[in-house]
């Protein structure tokens, strides 16, 4: 294998000349082009950035506009908080003071009826204390002498059969009596009536006996074994207490 | 065929100087890639053409290349290393057209472009470095090491210039003596890899180059 020198010569003078041509007509224009591009790219970036930061700004301004129209409504608020709590309060005032007024009136009303009501009531508690001492000091019908005896004789008399044989029963039963019992020792002349008139009613074999009881204040009682016939004066106090209990 | 496969045809002679038909074939190249590109990339527009944008892949897939392996600006170098690889990617290309020999197939051409690269390399480390570092970095890591590495310039030019002469004038004869023996047919498998082996020598010797041209210029060690 021989190198021929000419050869070796012409295409390292080929391949110069193909570097120099391609050089100029592809690298440098593909270079031209791709930096022209770039620098297109750049410039559209810049704008793009500047753009963006044209963006920012507005969005700051933005932001510190709403920040203040947001601190001013804070402010109304505020503002308009403070003043409906003054009404608020003035309203509550207002209404206190006429609801303590209301109050007031009420309770002078109140106090009025009351005062009305117990002088009402002292009056019916005089009227039916004046009614229950006429009965009680008042009652001619038990408490004059001889008056125990004639109620006790009509009780005894208008007794319907039923109730006067369960008294005649009562009394049959041996030892059993009828007691005569006054708020006042009674005189010998005052029993011996009660005695007859007892005997008279039921028999003359009936045991009679005779005892003094301060509590009835005044007129008698006739107690049976299994009863008791009040004409007392006490028994009129309870019959009144009752009925005004209604 | 010729009597001697390695030695050169000349085609005609002006004056004295005999005109070998690989310098010929170089020419028609250079001829081709002028043209085509006059008349696609007359005008170049940043809203690309076709061809165009097809010729700016090409463009920016070497430059993307050349700045990984030099690892700085790689549009000083891209003339060269650019050229190399297209001329080196046609050159061993245009054997598949018939009755064309690729330039590549015999040694001038080879050897033409190794001594352009160890030329090269000094140049550009010259350049970038300054004379006192660029040769400083020859007794580097060590002194002693300063023959050997003389010697690798040499060597490393010399493998670059056998490596690609020897696959493009081997894959030659092997086509030449496929079409002896079996016709017309059988070779195309061949010449089918042939164009892989084309474009992977201009790649191979495209990338040593930037790595010799890296290391001159201290980017990267060879």
């Amino acid at each position: 294998m021989q190198i021929d020198w000419w050869t070796l010569a012409f295409q390292v003078v080929n391949f110069l000349a193909v570097v120099w041509l391609l050089s100029r007509l592809l690298f440098r224009p593909i270079r031209r082009v791709i930096e022209e591009r770039e620098a297109a790219d750049r410039a559209a970036a810049q704008a793009a950035q500047a753009k963006v930061d044209e963006a920012l700004a507005v969005k700051q301004d933005y932001t510190a506009r709403l920040a203040d129209f947001a601190e001013a409504q804070r402010r109304e608020e505020a503002d308009l908080h403070k003043q409906m709590a003054e009404e608020r309060d003035a309203l509550l005032a207002k209404a206190r003071s006429e609801a303590e007024k209301l109050l007031d009136e009420a309770r002078a009303r109140i106090e009025a009826e009351r005062s009305q009501t117990v002088d009402q009531l002292r009056a019916q508690i005089g009227e039916l204390a004046t009614g229950m001492a006429q009965k009680a000091l008042g009652a001619p019908d038990i408490v004059t002498p001889g008056a125990a005896l004639a109620q006790a004789s009509a009780r005894l008399a208008a007794l319907s059969g039923t109730d006067l044989k369960d008294l005649v029963t009562d009394l049959g039963v041996e030892g059993a009596g009828v007691t005569v019992v006054t708020a006042a020792d009674l005189p010998d002349p005052a029993r011996d009536r009660w005695r007859q008139m007892l005997q008279e009613r039921f028999g003359a074999a009936l045991a009679i006996g005779f005892e003094t009881d301060p509590a009835l204040i005044g007129g008698a009682e006739l107690r049976f074994p299994h009863a008791v016939l009040s004409f007392s004066v006490a028994a009129r106090l309870r019959e009144a207490v009752e009925t005004v209990k209604g | 065929m010729e009597a001697d496969p390695l030695s050169i045809e000349v085609l005609f002679h002006i004056g004295p100087v005999p005109i070998a038909r690989q310098v010929v074939t170089t020419w028609v190249i250079m001829a081709a890639m002028a043209i085509f590109l006059r008349i696609f990339l007359r005008a170049p527009k940043r809203d690309a053409g076709p061809v165009q944008a097809a010729l700016e892949i090409v463009v920016m897939a070497i430059v993307t290349q050349l700045r990984e392996v030099l690892d700085r600006d790689p549009w000083p170098y891209v003339p060269l290393l650019g050229s190399l690889f297209l001329f080196l990617g046609i050159a061993n290309l245009s054997a598949i057209l018939p009755g064309v020999k690729t330039p590549t197939g015999h040694i001038e051409t080879p050897a033409a472009l190794a001594l352009i690269v160890f030329f090269s390399v000094h140049f550009y480390g010259l350049k970038v470095r300054g004379i006192g570092p660029y040769l400083r970095h020859y007794a580097q890591p060590t002194p002693f090491l300063l023959p050997l590495n003389i010697l690798s310039e040499i060597t490393r030019t010399f493998s670059l210039m056998i490596r690609l002469f020897g696959n493009m004038m081997s894959h030659e004869f092997i086509i030449a003596v496929l079409m002896l023996l079996a016709g017309l047919l059988l070779p195309i498998p061949f010449l089918l890899l042939g164009v892989l082996i084309g474009l992977i020598q201009a790649y191979i010797f495209t990338i040593l180059a930037s790595v010799y041209i890296a290391a001159g210029i201290g980017a990267a060690e060879a």
